[in-house]
């Protein structure tokens, strides 16, 4: 199965920019509006998710945890090819991290939960028995 | 590939880890290795509670769940802990993959249970000296 984490984001792309083709072919005298493209309903869940796993990694990182900050890293990137570039938050201690893990944990099994994409969903479960994994293991 | 049919697969699976279980409690010790003896007895506990939950899901939907084989084939050597953990471990690994292809195969309440399905078993892999890992059940994109 090929399973393309990108997808939400690109095919809101596609879908837009086919939009802008199709309008422009228009040759008849009265303009017709473009239509307005349908959200793709998973654009806007992986941008939350990804706001929450940035947050997630400057904590760890403020934390001294190399190995959570790889974690939340990789996830990242797997949502969207990027490496987070920004800076890291205050000092934190292991209690804030925790939370801050449960706190992602859930975030990522309501979002595995609601995704429209069955690819999107199996990589958002993923992620949350990643992080779960840490909370039982090196969180604990 | 209809929901259903992703309930017949992880079903097997559970089939399958109920019986390879079965055999790993029978080489384990509750008096030299309690640690392991309860791990397994654990795993085996949860594995035949899902294969219920399984075969009712399916019966509720009008669909004879698929049968268990008579046998399957056990790893081996199963001679020492190590070897029995490294089969637990593997199977719990394969079990992590079937629940997130049950995942992506699944929406609303079914999807609610492989999740968990998922995170359960992702955590059990570190009682068989698992290591955590980026992408449980979906390794493909620890590769990329």
């Amino acid at each position: 199965m090929s399973v393309g984490p990108r997808l939400p984001r690109r095919s809101a792309l596609a879908l837009a920019a086919g939009l802008v083709v199709v309008a422009g072919c228009d040759d008849g005298e009265t303009p017709t509006p473009a239509p307005t493209p349908t959200p793709d309903p998973d654009v806007e869940l992986v941008d939350r998710v990804l706001a929450e796993l940035k947050g997630a990694e400057r904590l760890a990182t403020a934390a001294g945890d190399g190995g959570l900050a790889a974690l939340h890293r990789a996830h990242i990137e797997a949502l969207d090819g990027t490496t987070p570039t920004g800076g890291p938050a205050r000092r934190a201690g292991a209690d804030a991290v925790r939370r801050r893990e449960q706190r992602l944990q859930q975030h990522l099994e309501s979002a595995a939960l609601t995704a429209e994409s069955g690819a999107l969903a199996r990589l958002l479960a993923s992620m949350s028995a990643a992080v779960s994994q840490q909370l039982v293991g090196r969180l604990a | 590939m209809t929901d259903t049919d992703a309930l017949q697969t992880t079903l097997a699976a559970e089939h399958a880890a109920v019986y390879l279980y079965g055999v790993l409690g029978g080489r384990t010790s509750r008096s030299r290795t309690p640690q392991l003896f309860d791990a397994v007895s654990a795993a085996y506990a949860a594995h035949r509670a899902r294969r219920d939950h399984l075969v009712r899901e399916l019966t509720d939907a009008g669909v004879d769940p698929v049968a268990a084989e008579a046998a399957y084939e056990v790893p081996r050597p199963l001679e020492t802990p190590a070897q029995v953990e490294r089969a637990g471990l593997d199977l719990e690994r394969s079990c992590a993959a079937t629940y997130a292809y049950l995942v992506a195969s699944t929406v609303d309440d079914r999807r609610r249970w492989a999740i968990a399905a998922l995170n359960e078993t992702a955590v059990r892999e570190l009682a068989f000296r698992g290591t955590p890992e980026m992408f449980p059940g979906a390794d493909e994109h620890a590769d990329r």
